[in-house]
C-alpha cells in the first residue's frame, strides 16, 4: 500500500515538474517575453534592466537553473501589472474561489447522486423522462450562457439577486447555480450514476439478491450503488476539475473576487508572471485531486493495488 | 442513404436539419447577410428585433453600436465554428499520427507517446491555452492552434489501442509478407479500422471545443473585437442586458443550438456504431 502511494506521488511530482519545464520552454520559444509584452516598445534601458533582473541575459542553461532555484524558494517574481509578489496575489484570492468551488461541488455531488439513484429506480416514469430531456438540453448550455439567462431573470427582471461581487449568501446563488446545472456539475454525475447503476443491475449477483427477496430499493442501495462507486468517484473527480476550470469563466461573469477574475484579467494584460504562477498552482491542485483519487480507488477496491491499474 | 435517413429517430433528424441550416448560413454568410456585420450606425443603435416591436429592417435588432445582430450572428458563427473545426482537425491529425506510429512501431516511441498522453490527461488543456494566449498573443491563428491542443490525447489513446489489436490481424500479416511498407500498411489496412472511431470522437469533441472557444471569447480573452464571434457578442451584450437583451441572447441561442445538435448526433453515432471504447 505504501509502495503504491509513493509510486503515485512520484508520478504526480514528475508531472508537475513537466508543467514547470513546459512553461519555461514555451516562454523562451518566442524570444524575449518582454518585447512581446510591450509591443509598443519600452523606455531606453528598460529592456536591459528587465533582462538583468529576470536573468534573461544569461544562457538558457543558467536561466533554467535560476528559474528552478527561485521556484523551489517560493519566489515566482512580481506581477507585471500589480508590482506585488504573485504568490501574495494568488493566495489572497484563493479563498474565495475555494468557497465558491466547494459549494458548487457539494451541491453537484448531492444533487447528482440522489437524482441519479432516483432516476435509475423509477426508470420509465414520466417525470424521469421529462427530467431526462431537460437534462440533455441543459447539458449543451455552457455556464456563461446560463449566467446570462439567470442575470436577466433574477437580477434585472425580478431584482432579487445581486448581479456582481461576492460576500453575502445571496451572492453565491447564481455563480453556484451556473457551475452546478450546465455542462459542468450535477448533470454528468446524474448520467453517470444512473448508467452505472443500471449496468450493475443487469449483473448476476443483483438478480440473486432480488431473488433472495430483499426488494429492489434495498438492492440498489446496498449492492448496485456500492459496486458502482469506482466509476462514480472518477466522474466526481472529473466534475471537480471541471468546476475549478469553469469557475475561471463564471467568476469573471459575476465579478467574483477570486482567482478566475484575476487570471482572466492577467491574461488580458499579458501579465506573464501572474499567469505562470496561477496556472502552475491550478495544475498542482488538479494533480493533487487525481492523486487523492488514486488513493481512494485503493480504499474502495483493494484489488487495485494488486493489479496496479485503475479500471 | 434514404433508408438510413428513415431509420434515424426524429430527434436526430431535427438535429441534422438544424445543423445543415446553420452550416448553409455559415458557408454562404457573405450572400445571406443583410448588412455588413462591422458597419456601425449610431443613429439606429439598440433597435428591438422585429418580433419585439421593432421594424422588419433588422430582424434581430441592432446592437449598442447600431450593427445588425442577425448579420453578426451569421458572421460570428462562421468564425466560432471555423476555429473549432480547424482546431479539431489539428488535434485529430496530431493524435492520429502519434497513435498510429506508437501502436504500430512500439518500443521507446510507444513509451514516449504513452507518457505524453498521460501527461495531457492529468492537466486540463485550458491551462496550456491560457499560457499560450499570454505568450503568443490573442489572434485567430493562435486560437486555432491552441484549440488543436484540446483533446488530442483522446484520439491518440483510441488510435493506439486499436492499432495494437489491428496489427495482429491476418490481413496485416499478409501485407507484411508481401513486403508492404509500414506507411502503406498503416494507411491502407489499419487506418480504415480506426476511421469510424475517429469520426465519432470528432463529433463528440466538437461541442466541447466550441464551448471552450466561446467561453474564452465571452470573457474577452479569445478573438479580439471588432471581429464578431458568438462568445464575444454574448460578452459585450451582457453590459446591455437591461436595455437590449437580444444582443447577447441571439448569439447565445445559436451556440446552444449548434452544441446541442452536434452533441446529440455524436451520441447517436456512438450508440449506433456501438463504440464502447469511447465512453469516459
Amino acid at each position: 500500500m505504501i509502495k503504491y502511494m509513493v509510486k503515485k506521488a512520484g508520478i504526480a511530482v514528475i508531472t508537475l515538474f513537466c508543467v514547470l519545464v513546459f512553461i519555461f520552454v514555451f516562454a523562451r520559444l518566442t524570444g524575449n517575453p518582454f518585447e512581446i509584452m510591450y509591443p509598443d516598445g519600452m523606455a531606453p534601458g528598460q529592456l536591459e534592466e528587465y533582462n538583468a533582473k529576470y536573468g534573461l541575459d544569461q544562457s538558457y542553461g543558467r536561466q533554467f537553473v535560476l528559474y528552478l532555484t527561485n521556484a523551489f524558494h517560493g519566489d515566482f517574481g512580481d506581477s507585471l501589472t500589480e508590482r506585488r509578489p504573485v504568490t501574495d496575489i494568488f493566495f489572497s484570492r484563493a479563498g474565495e474561489t475555494l468557497k465558491l468551488g466547494s459549494w458548487a461541488l457539494l451541491i453537484s455531488v448531492t444533487l447528482g447522486v440522489t437524482l441519479g439513484i432516483l432516476m435509475a429506480l423509477y426508470q420509465g416514469n414520466i417525470l424521469v423522462k421529462i427530467a431526462d430531456h431537460t437534462m440533455s438540453v441543459l447539458y449543451a448550455v455552457p455556464g456563461f450562457i446560463l449566467a446570462i439567462f439567470l442575470l436577466l431573470i433574477f437580477s434585472y427582471s425580478l431584482r432579487i439577486l445581486p448581479s456582481q461581487g461576492g460576500g453575502s449568501l445571496a451572492h453565491y446563488v447564481m455563480p453556484v447555480a451556473c457551475l452546478c446545472i450546465g455542462t459542468t456539475g450535477a448533470i454528468p454525475i446524474i448520467r453517470h450514476v444512473r448508467n452505472s447503476i443500471l449496468e450493475t443491475l443487469s449483473q448476476d449477483y443483483i438478480r440473486t439478491a432480488v431473488a433472495k427477496g430483499i426488494g429492489k430499493k434495498k438492492t440498489i442501495l446496498r449492492h448496485a450503488f456500492r459496486n458502482s462507486l469506482i466509476p462514480i468517484l472518477t466522474q466526481i473527480s472529473i466534475v471537480m476539475v471541471d468546476i475549478l476550470i469553469g469557475s475561471l469563466i463564471i467568476e469573471r461573469t459575476f465579478s467574483w473576487p477570486g482567482i478566475g477574475t484575476t487570471l482572466v484579467s492577467s491574461v488580458m494584460n499579458r501579465d506573464f508572471t501572474l499567469v505562470q504562477f496561477s496556472v502552475l498552482m491550478l495544475a498542482a491542485v488538479v494533480i493533487l485531486i487525481n492523486y487523492l483519487l488514486d488513493i481512494l480507488y485503493m480504499v474502495v477496491d483493494p484489488r487495485i493495488e494488486v493489479e496496479g491499474s485503475k479500471t | 442513404m434514404i433508408k438510413t435517413w428513415n431509420e434515424l429517430p426524429l430527434r436526430i433528424k431535427v438535429c441534422v436539419v438544424l445543423l445543415c441550416v446553420v452550416l448553409f448560413t455559415v458557408l454562404f454568410a457573405d450572400f445571406l447577410m443583410p448588412y455588413d456585420p462591422d458597419k456601425t450606425d449610431l443613429l439606429h443603435k439598440t433597435l428591438s428585433p422585429a418580433f419585439m416591436g421593432g421594424n422588419a429592417e433588422h430582424i434581430l435588432g441592432t446592437d449598442e453600436l447600431g450593427r445588425d445582430v442577425l448579420s453578426r450572428v451569421m458572421y460570428g458563427a462562421r468564425i466560432s465554428i471555423g476555429i473549432a473545426l480547424f482546431g479539431l482537425l489539428i488535434g485529430c491529425g496530431f493524435g492520429l499520427i502519434l497513435g498510429l506510429t506508437a501502436g504500430y512501431f512500439g518500443g521507446w516511441w510507444d513509451r514516449v507517446a504513452l507518457m505524453l498522453i498521460n501527461f495531457q490527461q492529468s492537466i486540463p488543456f485550458i491551462l496550456f491555452v491560457l499560457v499560450g494566449l499570454v505568450i503568443f498573443g490573442r489572434s485567430i491563428p493562435v486560437l486555432i492552434v491552441l484549440m488543436g491542443i484540446a483533446r488530442w490525447e483522446t484520439y491518440a489513446k483510441i488510435t493506439r489501442g486499436l492499432v495494437l489489436s489491428l496489427k495482429k490481424k491476418q490481413y496485416v500479416e499478409a501485407a507484411k509478407c508481401y513486403n508492404a511498407s509500414p506507411l502503406r500498411i498503416l494507411a491502407r489496412y489499419i487506418f480504415p479500422g480506426v476511421r469510424t472511431y475517429l469520426i465519432v470522437l470528432i463529433t463528440l469533441n466538437f461541442p466541447l471545443i466550441l464551448l471552450v472557444e466561446t467561453s474564452l471569447s465571452f470573457v474577452g480573452i479569445g478573438v479580439q473585437p471588432p471581429t464578431a464571434t458568438l462568445g464575444q457578442m454574448v460578452g459585450t451584450g451582457k453590459n446591455y442586458l437591461v436595455m437590449a437583451p437580444w444582443i447577447s441572447i441571439a448569439p447565445a441561442i445559436m451556440i446552444v443550438v449548434v452544441a446541442y445538435c452536434i452533441q446529440h448526433i455524436g451520441e447517436h453515432m456512438r450508440e449506433r456504431f456501438d463504440v464502447r471504447l469511447l465512453e469516459k
